[in-house]
């Protein structure tokens, strides 16, 4: 057994404790082998590949992306209550480097959730995501601000390089 | 007045101001997507200080018990942008049509107002001056 898959079960029997609002041993054996229990049988049911990630860059990402969005959200705030509401809206198509699945869902969910950009769809040979902005510059600018903040960043956890792609 | 209930009531001021700002959002914007944007976002954030400021007047700060509803924090955190997601998607894919000024629009290979359209400065003023006497 990997070392990665015991942090992960780990993680999830914690999750199971905080739900039973108890961190008794007992608990969370028992968190412990349900953990291990639903990831075999999810791995053995499911085609989903894991991905590895650094767990460093991970937080980092977290802390970048707490940051993102209440920035983000104090912005729209703004806009919203100004009298005059200088919007600017549009789909863009937005050029993906990410091949995992699991890594793309994460993505699109971080688009989503950063206020003033949602993911609309995902193209079906998982090469695009469409994002409709709500405020934006050009087009251009905004694929190269999501590249900038998050995509590169989840790449580097994901230990890949981002290759250059234009749009 | 101690530093806990301080605390408390700047979660809960916070969480509030995103509640009513989402709200406001959803009656004031143009279209369809524009609406979608408002409530997810400010809910998140709201919702999730609102919680916060409820788990630290119930539990004391740092928080010693409570740890189910910082799960709930958790949740939403993952569901409100598929939720979001879901409904765009819907939307779109049943040919709800984007705003008037929407200024490009990528999909289907066709641009709606192309770059050359894009509102100039004069044109934005102008829409100013117009709002303005309202």
């Amino acid at each position: 057994m990997k070392i990665s898959r015991i942090i992960f079960h780990i993680v999830l029997a914690l999750l199971w404790c905080m739900m039973h609002n108890s961190f008794h041993p007992a608990t969370f054996i028992i968190g412990y082998l349900l953990a291990w229990a639903s990831t075999s049988m999810f791995m053995i049911l499911s085609k989903y590949k894991p991905f590895r990630m650094n767990i460093w860059e991970a937080i980092k990402l977290f802390f970048v992306f707490l940051k993102e969005m209440i920035v983000a959200n104090i912005q729209i705030a703004y806009i919203i209550i100004s009298p005059p509401m200088n919007i600017r809206p549009g789909l863009v198509e937005y050029p993906l480097d990410i091949k995992n699945e699991g890594a793309i869902v994460l993505l699109a969910n971080m688009i989503s959730l950063t206020p003033g950009t949602l993911s609309v769809d995902i193209a079906e040979d998982r090469k695009y995501i469409y994002v409709h902005a709500m405020v934006m510059e050009t087009p251009d600018q905004l694929k190269q601000k999501i590249k900038d903040t998050f995509e590169r960043r989840i790449l580097k956890m994901l230990g890949e390089e981002a290759e250059e792609r234009r749009p | 007045m101690n530093l806990q209930e301080i605390i408390v009531a700047f979660f809960l001021l916070v969480g509030i101001f995103f509640i009513i700002t989402g709200t406001v959002g959803l009656l004031r914007l143009p279209d369809f997507y524009n609406r979608i944007h408002a409530p997810t976002k400010a809910t998140t954030l709201g919702v999730s200080s609102t919680i916060l400021g409820a788990v630290i007047h119930f539990y004391g700060f740092p928080p010693a018990d409570g740890f189910k509803e910082l799960l709930a924090i958790l949740f939403i955190f993952l569901t409100a942008p598929v939720g979001a997601h879901m409904l765009a998607k819907a939307a779109y894919h049943s040919k709800i049509d984007l705003w008037k000024d929407t200024i490009v629009d990528e999909r289907a290979g066709k641009r709606v107002i192309g770059e050359e359209k894009m509102p100039s400065e004069e044109k934005l003023e102008k829409e100013e001056e117009e709002r303005t006497p309202e």
